[in-house]
């Protein structure tokens, strides 16, 4: 009787199991990032009848974006290689009046749409690209349409400068260079074309070859060699070489930084200026601003840092005699300034962006044309740490004399990308979200606080119990004062449903969390996990030399703590809330730590190695040629509801529960195989194993551990009887596989996993899966009541889903039909194929690209489990695996409800006397 | 007697002290009634009142009124019933009537009094409450034989109205017709099947009916109102007029029972299935209750037990003169 409705409840709860219409966009968000530019950044017109002109850069994540500076959405992006880039490696042209942009990264050159985005060709050089330029020939003999590019690749073995077509792609001719100098830089004049190749003396100092070549037929003109003396060591001195301008420059400085020299390209004479020093700090950094364009005036601008100061002087270049003179210097402010080059027609401008100010000057005089105070550039830091600008590219509207406004995009000290137009912050894009390497949840502070204090009247006696409460109450009641006045509020946001926008401290159902955020850059960022639309605080927590990386982990040990831990150095604790770092309580956990754990190991070199108490406990090493691809424990703190399952006859077939699970992946390259094995990680046990032969190594293989149940994914390759194909697999352990039977552990009150060893019974089953996963993560709920949804992350097509349990199930049955008390369990026959449900995809219209993990937390409510995955792009959201079944819906209207109970009313008291009266009429209608 | 006068319970000729307490209390009930202020209009609608109790008190103090002859109070509540119902209410009509009945001087205004209730009939002759009341001034003007065609013509068209019957009933009897009366409370009991009174006054009548007959008619007869007795007390506890006429009836059917030598079993009629009359026994068994009930009755209400309070003085007065005749009767 009951079956058939159970079976249709169970259906429809398969059917329905989506992101609902009102809660996309709403419980979850995105930030679709670009990651933080690099100095291939312009403002740039896509339309060149129209002024509107967008930000383009190349961002050091490697990813092409072009961002609207009206508000800093993201007009398009593309990513040109997600695999971490060098730097100085990426860059970004656009031709004067053109809507095309090309990009060079890594061996590829490629153009771009300006207004769309849209690939218009590439061109894969084969080695890596020295440098990208565009030839704009002043002739007139081009052909309308996109300028042709000019590209310098490296390698020693196939180092050329290339032209390529602007419009097809196609190289048109190519000049090789031989003679194992280094390429450095290729740069166009009006009538020539120069590249700059670095040629290593025998006394190991670099001399500067310049290389002129015709535009046309790219046959050598000229060769000459620079007399740089024995300056140059590395190529790290030189400066800059001018690209596209009326007359291309070199700037070079050396080690010490005390002399800087210019040449013009295609003169063989060399100026000298001696820098000065500023207040006994040597100047750490010199850079050159120069303006891009053929036609524009001959100026340039360097900018001197210091370790607290800079400046920078502008030199002119009399294009006749090929000299540089010294025109005047901006003054010395302290702390970051940023410059950036702005022309307009031949004029040529430059913005400073210091700290607190945006000063613009024309390059012919020292006069300064707009100055604007900067109060506040609007993004979160650190306490006590102050902005400064790093870089900065700049648009300038010229009305007559006069600068009438000014547009910065300048990318601060936080990773914060900000416009400032006329010095105010108009908005910011918090890009060094793209670079995060570890993110953690923090457990609420206030919650955890409360939680103890609970248990502390618990576990004491009656009197004293009641006494703790009392004494808590009456300290609660101090808070009144604070509540009271925000009640009036707080009622009226409850009636009319708009308390949407709580914050971190008032947080009812545990939605607001914060969320730790490690970034490369070294800086700890901390969001509120219900509103990105804040930064709650970013401080820098690892002072990281370039070109550094860490592996930072950061977890969070008891509420509103942040603990970061990396290779190199001890935890370091923060606190959550305020981001001030926290000293005394570390030692104390450091012991509770050990005391936890009585057994730790650690991967080396390809073997596990475990110690108790000290000393050696065992050892894991793979087989010969195989690598320990990864290592997967049970998490830490993964509550379960049921010991059991209960199947549909009511009996119980029991979990195999063990918090020191671990599943371990090695791969053997040479025999295309991968090994998965469940290890018992107190007595070093194989409690399961399998082998996949045929497997792609060079596709993800994830894994997951969780519960009693496991899960992984492998690509495996085509055999003679199988195409490519993409796996998941899924194992649970069982005590035994009879119901109402525990097996051994029947007996036993408590057991140790080193002295008896109890193997479990495991059943597995494998689904094909239309994509590769990349990462997979399983939702976590405070009891562990709710059903579980394993996520994972589809990196092809951006996309994070939430596959459902019980489409996983190996106890599926598999060929026949599930009998009645199976179906009574919600299992279904088992089925070869999984196809991912449109509805289970979490990011829903969004594109999310990048992903390297997904994180997951619990919160305060059972239903609901919140989700924070993180990669280029940062993406949140919040689950209900069995519905919100303890929380009511955003559709239920308060007002609403009371307004009609209050109708109602009205109503009743109305009509009262009305109906008395007729039924007094009634009653003496007749006799 | 009930000690405060209620003003839900109708006054009764049978209970004038009830009548005459709520008749004093008419004057201070419609000042009550009268509130010191009422709102404007539309907002008057939502205050309430109304009450069913309010009205059914006038009607009552109305009718008290009348009866002691207090007839400027009686107008008042009329007045007031009138302005609440309006005059073309049915019942207003028959109040209305009643007053001018109870307030004629004599015989020529009686005489007006009807012609007007013959005006209204003659407009719409379905005015039930003015029928009634023309077939009540009728009987108390003496013209008996006038009341009961235009009663049975009134029941011709209502036959189910069970107050026509009993009345028409009631005339019957007046008129010594017994079994005309026993018919018409047989068909009060066909609409009222569980009225106790009705059943007891039934026995009564069948009683009395079975004083002229003789033999095997009596016989049954007598067993009928017995049977109609015991009925009444099975619907009604300690009623004492249930219990006076089973009295009444097992007596005599005892004394025709001991005068006939031989029980006639085959009187009975086989195509009416009538039961066979009772034993001696039973009969006897039934006297000696309803007789030890009615003693019961007695000492308790004229010692003025509580609970045992209700009962009419008269009818208390007559059941200890029929204990007293029949214990005389044995001791002799």
């Amino acid at each position: 009787m009951r079956l058939p409705l159970i079976a249709a409840v169970t259906l429809l709860a398969r059917t329905t199991l989506a992101v609902f219409a009102d809660e996309a966009f709403k419980v979850d968000y995105h930030l679709a990032l670009i990651g933080e530019p690099s100095d291939a950044s312009l403002f740039h017109q896509p339309n060149p009848s129209s002024r509107a002109s967008l930000i383009y850069s190349v961002s050091e994540e490697g990813v092409l974006g072009a961002v609207n500076p009206r508000d800093g959405t993201l007009v398009w992006r593309q990513v040109l290689s997600l695999e971490a880039t060098a730097r100085n490696t990426s860059f970004l042209r656009a031709g004067e009046g053109q809507d095309v942009v090309i990009s060079g990264l890594g061996s590829q050159v490629a153009a771009w749409s300006a207004a769309d985005g849209r690939q218009i060709w590439s061109v894969d050089l084969g080695s890596q690209l020295a440098d990208v330029e565009i030839l704009e020939l002043s002739d007139g003999k081009e052909t309308p349409g996109p300028k042709d590019a000019l590209a310098l690749s490296t390698t020693e073995k196939n180092a050329a400068v290339s032209r390529i077509d602007g419009a097809t792609g196609t190289i048109k001719w190519q000049y090789p260079l031989d003679g194992g100098d280094a390429p450095y830089q290729v740069s166009a004049s009006a009538t020539e074309v120069y590249a700059v190749v670095l040629h290593k003396t025998m006394m190991g100092y670099i001399k500067l070859k310049v290389i002129s070549l015709d535009p046309v037929t790219g046959h050598k003109k000229d060769e000459y060699v620079l007399s740089s003396d024995n300056e140059l060591a590395t190529p790290d001195s030189i400066i800059s070489v001018g690209a596209n301008s009326a007359s291309p420059i070199i700037a070079w400085t050396d080690s010490a930084y005390s002399v800087l020299k210019v040449n013009v390209i295609g003169t063989k004479a060399t100026s000298t200026f001696s820098i000065e020093k500023h207040n006994g700090h040597a100047v750490t950094s010199i850079k050159l601003h120069a303006p891009y364009h053929v036609n524009c005036l001959s100026h340039f601008l360097v900018h001197y840092e210091t370790s607290d100061a800079h400046w920078a002087e502008v030199f002119h270049i009399d294009p006749k005699q090929s000299k540089v003179e010294k025109a005047y210097s901006l003054p010395k402010i302290s702390g970051k300034g940023a410059f950036s080059t702005s022309t307009s027609d031949a004029n040529v401008y430059f913005t400073r962006v210091t700290r607190d100010q945006v000063v613009t000057v024309s390059s012919a005089s020292h006069g300064v044309l707009g100055r604007w105070a900067v109060e506040d550039y609007g993004v979160a830091g650190g306490t006590g740490e102050v902005t400064e600008p790093l870089r900065s590219v700049s648009d300038v509207s010229i009305k007559g004399e006069t600068v009438s406004a000014v547009r910065s995009a300048v990318l601060l000290s936080t990773g914060d990308w900000v416009l400032l137009r006329d010095g105010m912050p108009i908005w910011s894009r918090p890009e060094m979200l793209a670079s995060v390497v570890a993110a953690s949840f923090v457990a609420p502070a206030e919650a955890e606080a409360l939680v103890h204090e609970l248990e502390a009247e618990a576990h004491s006696n009656p009197l004293q119990a009641y006494i703790h409460r009392v004494i808590r109450h009456l300290h609660d009641l101090q808070k009144l004062p604070v509540v009271l006045p925000s009640l009036p509020q707080r009622m009226m946001q409850g009636f009319l449903g708009t308390n949407e926008d709580e914050d971190v401290a008032s947080d009812t159902f545990g939605f607001h969390q914060i969320v730790a955020c490690a970034t490369k850059n070294g800086r700890l960022v901390a969001l509120d996990a219900a509103n990105l639309s804040k930064i709650l605080w970013n401080r820098q927590v690892a002072d990281l030399k370039s070109e550094q990386t860490w592996q930072p982990i950061v977890s969070s040990p008891k509420g509103g703590v942040i603990e970061v831990k990396s290779r190199a150095a001890a935890g370091t604790q923060y606190n959550a809330s305020s981001g001030e770092q926290l000293l005394s309580i570390l030692p104390i956990d450091v012991e509770l730590d050990a005391a936890a754990k009585p057994v730790q190991y650690t991967m080396r070199e390809s073997t596990l190695e475990a110690t108790m108490d000290g000393n050696a406990a065992w050892h894991f090493s793979p087989m010969d040629g195989e690598r320990i691809v990864s290592l997967v424990p049970r998490p830490v703190n993964d509550p379960v509801a049921s010991i059991g399952k209960v199947l549909g006859d009511r009996r119980v077939l029991y979990k195999y529960l063990d918090p020191n699970l671990a599943l371990l992946v090695t791969a053997k390259d040479t025999a295309r195989s991968a090994t998965f094995y469940v290890l018992n990680t107190v007595s070093g046990a194989v409690l399961h194993s399998s082998s996949h032969v045929g497997v792609d190594l060079s596709a993800p293989i994830s894994s997951i551990m969780s519960e009693n149940w496991f899960a992984y994914s492998l690509t495996a390759e085509a055999s003679d009887d199988s195409p490519k194909g993409h796996q998941l697999v899924v194992g649970e352990l069982f005590e035994s596989l009879v119901a109402d039977d525990r097996g051994p552990l029947e007996v036993t009150a408590n057991y140790s996993s080193i002295q008896t060893s109890t193997d479990p019974f495991t059943l597995t089953q494998t689904y094909q899966i239309p994509e590769a996963i990349s990462k997979m993560a399983v939702t976590r709920t405070r009891q562990g009541i709710t059903s579980r949804q394993l996520l994972a992350v589809l990196p092809d097509s951006h996309a994070v889903v939430g596959l459902p349990y019980a489409v996983l199930d190996p106890r599926r049955p598999a060929n026949r039909d599930p009998t009645k008390t199976e179906q009574l369990e919600g299992l279904v026959r088992y089925a070869p194929v999984i196809d991912l449900d449109p509805k289970w995809y979490l990011n829903h219209k969004r594109e999310v690209i990048g992903l390297r993990d997904v994180v997951t937390s619990p919160a305060l409510i059972e239903s609901t489990s919140l989700v924070f995955a993180y990669g280029l792009d940062v993406f949140g959201t919040r689950l209900s695996p069995s519905f919100s079944f303890d929380i009511l819906g955003a559709d239920f209207n308060k007002f609403q409800m009371l307004a009609t109970v209050a109708a109602l009313a009205v109503a009743t008291f109305a009509v009262a006397p009305l109906v008395a009266r007729k039924q007094v009429n009634r009653r003496w209608q007749f006799l | 007697m009930a000690a405060p006068a209620s003003f839900l319970q109708p006054p009764t000729d049978s209970n004038p002290q009830h009548t005459l307490a709520l008749s004093q209390r008419a004057a201070a009930y419609s000042k009550s009634q009268q509130s010191s202020f009422t709102l404007p209009y539309p907002l008057s609608l939502l205050s309430n009142t109304e009450s069913q109790e309010k009205w059914a008190t006038y009607e009552n103090i109305f009718l008290a009124c009348l009866r002691t002859g207090d007839n400027d109070s009686a107008y008042l509540c009329l007045e007031e019933l009138t302005d609440r119902f309006g005059r073309t209410n049915e019942r207003i009509m028959a109040l209305q009537g009643l007053y001018k009945e109870a307030t004629a001087q004599s015989q020529e205004q009686l005489e007006g009094v009807m012609r007007e209730y013959d005006e209204i009939l003659k407009a719409n002759g379905a005015v039930f409450s003015i029928r009634k009341r023309r077939i009540a001034l009728l009987k108390s003007m003496g013209r008996a034989a006038e009341a009961m065609s235009d009663l049975v013509s009134l029941l011709d068209v209502s036959p189910t109205d069970a107050e026509a019957w009993a009345e028409l009933s009631d005339m019957y009897l007046q008129q010594g017709l017994y079994e005309q009366a026993v018919y018409c409370l047989e068909e009060v009991l066909l609409v009222m099947p569980n009225a106790w009174n009705m059943h007891a006054k039934l026995g009564e009548v069948l009683f009395l009916s079975a004083q002229k007959m003789e033999g095997g008619d009596q016989l049954k007869t007598l067993v009928e109102s017995m049977r109609r007795s015991c009925r009444s007390i099975e619907l009604c506890d300690d009623y004492l007029r249930g219990y006076y006429g089973l009295k009444l009836s097992t007596s005599r059917l005892l004394e025709a029972l001991d005068g006939a030598v031989k029980p006639q079993k085959s009187s009975s009629d086989p195509v009416a299935g009538d039961l066979a009359p009772p034993s001696v026994e039973s009969v006897k068994k039934l006297n000696q209750v309803a007789t030890a009930k009615l003693s019961e009755i007695v000492r308790r209400a004229s010692s003025g037990e509580k609970g045992w309070d209700g009962y009419n003085e008269a009818e208390v007065k007559a059941a200890r003169e029929l204990i007293d005749k029949s214990a005389q009767k044995i001791e002799r």
